[in-house]
């Protein structure tokens, strides 16, 4: 036979596109305002008492402190002893309810908006035309039932705590709209004890996950070179990868890390009664918040790279997968996989599933 | 009106519904009789109760290869029957409209952990019930609709927490009613009739000279 | 201890035509549904109608099962195997079949074949999945159930079902009769070895099996020298020596009865204080434990598995054994029928342990042991040898994993098929039967044995 294999092309046409819109996308992202307005407006020239007066009832606890140990004011004590129970008014509330309105939730949506429309014009450019892989009849077994349990436990439950999260955040400016202040009220509600309830259970997954994936997500010779070439992402071929190739080895680092803050951060926005003060509640609020959008970003994408690389689902379905897509996607670890003899037939995955033919039972004749 | 339905007839036809229904399966069961063997005993008659606490453990042959549905199991058993007879709403709710007398509740945080418990528990359950090749293939509709039946109530449980707002609360109840009329009828049966099946065994293989 | 390997062979050509044989019986599908449901409703009492209401299948009696577990084919998870028998109950027998009736679909021929391959092929009726049930659902009883009700709608599979009818129509078993085991007790008698036969009263109506007169003479000749050995009153019987059973193999009550009776009656005719099943795994519980409700009363004597018994005398200090083996390691491969549904587990350790061998547990042993996966009849069933070859790999890695240099086992089944096992795929260690071993070390007294017959 004389076929030759047509040249491997680097990046195809689309693909640039792409790239184009993305520096788009971080250029239009860095030009945004850095910060919300400060409230440390120069002090008008007026000698006015009541001015005074209202500086000192805004300050915060500590800065009272020092200030009464400087001889400036009287000592400071409340009946009530606790964190934030000297501050009267504090204006960092106002701050935080500001940024949350005007910075946190716009640009969080386009940031989610943007991932979203980038992905559709992905699939639009590259994802329709992935083809199917190709039928060689034999398969390999690549995550077992614990594994897909495992994945899907995790999916239910982030997306539960998403859609919940999401309600909270967004609720007020799109769902009221829609739905009316009474139906938003339970709905938030309903989303807040879900949230809260089934924040832990999302710790435990991750744990969970870490315990049995650490190992294969490991780095290995090969995956920076495959990250370069974006694991042909957007054209040509794939460059060798091993059970889990860059990209994913990444996504569950990530997951991981920015899992773990959020859960941690979680934690403290759950359990209020161990003295943190309302700053410490708007730190854990802001990197819970950012943690989730980014990873809510990661995982759209994760989802549509699930699709969109056909025979990938497969994996997470039923276990087994296509050979001729092991060895397309991850060729190390198909090789290996070959050496040991673990490459199935298609007929024994189906017995496995209970669709084998019945073994050697003759044909009954009709009315015996 | 829909709420006075829920809260009143409803609860009252569902819970009666519940009790006769599971209680005549029971008893259609024993009442089926057991014959009696002439064979000589190798054991004077019993075993019955000791195989039902035995088989809460696995043999140790077995921890292998039931580790998964033993620890999300015990989970969601534990849990649920700690926040079904303990949670503080739930013994308000029983105590007034069925004990006639009240006990002690769970704090509060130890029911959210035995709602976690539960709901973790099942939830992990129903997907292994689905990705497993061997219960995906001895899966009834029924054995489905019966996991996630009862986690919908659990979720809408958890949803009512504080009892904030009354909707989420009765949805809650509704489901719950919903799960207490289809009870008898499906394999969550297993909950009663465990302790015949074990039992029985127990007792034919104790006859035998075999402690199961 | 060897076993002719040419004569092994032509039994198992034998095996191979058996289904030629077998009378089949003309019915309409709709006659063969009813005649099955027959037997359901007859037999479906307390413990079944618990177990059937209890399956929430959890799938776990999928991990204790030897063919599921040997083939990965979760069509032979142990919970479908009483399927039928489920949706029977819950049509016709249960509460609320009214109900089910409009929402399961009527059982039709095709269940009933289906059926006939998850119970008469895919199961030994071994009782492991019992165990791992969390719900202890006796499902080998179920099984049984089934069997008996393919049984009475003519469809018990062909090779099985010819062997069951010559048994009880002609009273022989692979065409061996009382002749054979007259022949073979005059083989028996050219070597020194005098077996009394026909006595008319004796303590002991000792039993014996076709396999052992035409394949196994080492146990036959093993049994004899044992029982002149312990001095007892102890005769065969040419009216009932068979202890196989193949109408309780096969789920037919009828033939089942009569060969039970057989014995039975005979073992009353001759004043039997006990009777002793050689070794042959499921004619141990077709005597011991339905043998009295056949029979209507309480049998008027005990009834010893040759194992429990021989485990009992050296318990008992009765049996003098020399300790030849001199620490040569051996397991134990416990029969499921002698074993798990019968308790006799540690009678025949005692006898290893006295023979002085070294012996090493398989990691699943005694109760949890595994199947070899030939009981049940499956042996006499041809086209049951893939699931039998699956399920043979998991005993051949257990008994492997010890090391040892002898497997013992006290069960005819369970020994043709670690033959066939070893011989088609392997296996290292002597395939050895626990009452041929101790054949071959019973200590000689000084004076002669008290029946006045001399080895």
């Amino acid at each position: 036979m004389s076929f030759r294999p047509p040249p491997c092309r680097r990046v195809t046409r689309s693909g640039w596109i792409c790239w184009v819109l993305l520096a788009g996308l971080a250029l239009l992202v860095a030009d945004l305002p850095a910060a919300a307005p400060s409230h440390d407006k120069p002090s008008a020239k007026v000698d006015d008492p009541g001015t005074d007066l209202w500086r000192f009832v805004r300050r915060r606890a500590p800065e009272l402190r020092s200030l009464a140990e400087k001889g400036a004011i009287g000592p400071v004590t409340t009946q009530v002893k606790g964190v934030d129970t000297s501050v009267l008014i504090n204006d960092k509330g106002q701050e935080w309810r500001l940024y949350r309105h005007r910075m946190l939730i716009p640009i969080s949506a386009i940031v989610l908006g943007t991932v979203a429309v980038l992905l559709l014009l992905l699939y639009l450019a590259v994802g329709r035309r992935v083809p199917d892989p190709r039928e060689t009849g034999k398969r390999l077994l690549r995550f077992v039932a614990y594994e897909r349990t495992l994945h899907w436990f995790m999916a239910a439950i982030f997306l539960f705590l998403g859609v919940t999260g999401l309600t909270i955040l967004y609720g007020r400016p799109l769902l009221i709209p829609l739905v009316g202040k009474e139906s938003f009220s339970a709905m938030a509600s309903a989303s807040k004890e879900g949230h809260n309830l089934f924040g832990p259970l999302f710790l435990v997954s991750l744990l969970l996950f870490l315990q049995r994936f650490w190992r294969r997500n490991l780095y290995s010779r090969g995956d920076l070179r495959w990250l370069i070439r974006l694991g042909g992402l957007l054209g040509g071929d794939s460059p060798p990868a091993g059970f889990f190739n860059m990209g994913e080895k990444m996504l569950f680092w990530l997951l991981i890390a920015v899992g773990l803050l959020i859960c941690a951060s979680g934690l403290v926005l759950l359990f209020p009664n161990f003295g943190q003060g309302r700053l410490l509640m708007e730190g854990a609020h802001l990197i819970h918040t950012l943690g989730a959008v980014l990873l809510l970003a990661t995982i759209m994408a994760h989802i549509y790279m699930g699709i969109a690389t056909k025979g990938a689902m497969d994996g997470m379905k039923g276990g087994y997968v296509e050979y001729s897509w092991a060895r397309h996607h991850h060729r190390e670890w198909a090789d290996e996989e070959e050496k040991k003899g673990r490459v199935l037939s298609e007929e024994e995955v189906r017995r496995r599933f209970g669709e084998a033919r019945k073994i050697g039972v003759p044909e009954r004749e009709a009315g015996t | 009106m829909i709420a006075q339905l829920i809260d009143g007839p409803l609860w009252l036809f569902s819970a009666w519904f519940f009790l006769v229904v599971a209680l005549w399966r029971l008893l259609v069961i024993l009442f089926k009789g057991r014959p009696k063997s002439l064979a000589k005993p190798r054991n004077a008659p019993g075993g019955a109760l000791a195989t039902i606490f035995r088989r809460f453990l696995p043999y140790p042959e077995f921890r292998k290869v039931s580790r998964v549905r033993f620890w999300a199991g015990y989970a969601f058993h534990v849990g649920l029957l700690a926040l079904l007879f303990f949670a503080a709403p739930h013994v308000e709710f029983l105590s007034q409209r069925v004990t006639g007398f009240s006990w002690p509740a769970l704090p509060h945080w130890a029911f959210e952990v035995a709602a976690e418990l539960a709901l973790g528990g099942l939830l992990f359950l129903a997907l292994f019930r689905l990705m497993d090749p061997v219960t995906r293939f001895i899966s009834s509709t029924g054995d489905h609709l019966a996991s996630w039946l009862v986690f919908l109530v659990m979720l809408t449980g958890c949803f009512a927490l504080w009892r904030s707002h009354e909707s989420l609360r009765l949805l809650h109840l509704f489901l719950a009613e919903l799960l207490l009329i289809y009870f008898p009828f499906s394999s969550l049966m297993h909950a009663l009739t465990f302790p015949f099946s074990r039992g029985f065994t127990g007792a034919v293989y104790h006859r035998k000279g075999v402690n199961i | 201890m060897a076993v002719n390997m040419e004569i092994f062979h032509q039994f198992l050509g034998q095996i191979a035509h058996l289904g030629e044989r077998a009378e089949h019986v003309d019915l309409p599908d709709e006659k063969r549904v009813a005649l099955a449901k027959e037997i359901f409703h007859q037999n479906i009492k307390a413990e079944q109608a618990g177990d059937l209401e209890s399956c929430m299948h959890c799938g776990l009696c999928a991990e204790a099962c030897h063919f599921r577990v040997g083939t990965g084919d979760p069509r032979y998870t142990p919970a479908r195997k009483f399927e039928l028998a489920r949706r029977v109950y819950r049509r016709e027998i249960g509460p609320f079949r009214w109900l089910y009736r409009l929402v399961t679909r009527e059982i039709t021929i095709d269940d009933l074949m289906e059926a006939q391959e998850l119970v008469f092929d895919s199961c030994t009726t071994c009782g492991r999945c019992t165990l791992i049930c969390p719900m202890g659902i006796n499902v080998a009883g179920l099984v049984t159930t089934t069997r008996h009700a393919l049984a009475n709608a003519g469809l018990i599979p062909d090779d099985l079902a010819a062997v069951e009818q010559e048994q009880g129509s002609r009273g022989t078993v692979f065409g061996a009769g009382a002749e054979h085991l007259r022949k073979a007790l005059e083989r028996l008698a050219a070597q020194g070895l005098e077996a009394p036969l026909d006595k008319e009263r004796a303590d002991y109506l000792v039993l014996t099996s076709v396999v052992d007169l035409l394949l196994f003479n080492d146990q036959l000749a093993s049994t004899v020298k044992l029982f002149n050995r312990l001095g007892v009153d102890w005769t065969f019987r040419s009216n009932a020596y068979e202890g196989a059973n193949f109408g309780y193999l096969a789920g037919c009550g009828e033939v089942q009865r009569k060969a039970t009776l057989r014995v039975i009656e005979e073992a009353v005719a001759i004043g039997a204080k006990a009777v002793i099943v050689p070794e042959c795994g499921h004619a141990y519980p077709a005597l011991r434990w339905e043998g009295a409700d056949l029979y209507g009363k309480p049998l008027p004597f005990d009834v010893y598995a040759i194992s429990e018994f021989l485990g009992l005398l050296v318990q008992q200090g009765e049996l003098e054994l020399d300790e030849a083996l001199n620490g040569k390691v051996a397991t134990y491969h416990d029969p499921c029928k002698v074993g798990r549904h019968s308790g006799v587990l540690d009678e025949p350790r005692a006898v290893l342990r006295k023979l002085g061998a070294d012996l090493r547990e398989m990691p699943n042993h005694g109760l949890l042991n595994w199947c070899c996966g030939g009981g049940a009849g499956l042996f006499v069933i041809n086209r049951t040898v893939p699931l039998r070859r699956a399920a043979f790999e998991i005993k051949k890695q257990e008994v492997e994993s010890t090391e040892a240099e002898m497997v013992v086992m006290a069960c005819g089944s369970c020994r043709l098929n670690f033959i066939k096992g070893k011989d088609e795929m392997g296996l290292n260690g002597e395939i050895v039967s626990l009452v041929a071993l101790v054949g071959e070390h019973l200590v000689r007294k000084s004076e002669p044995v008290a029946s006045g017959r001399e080895e």
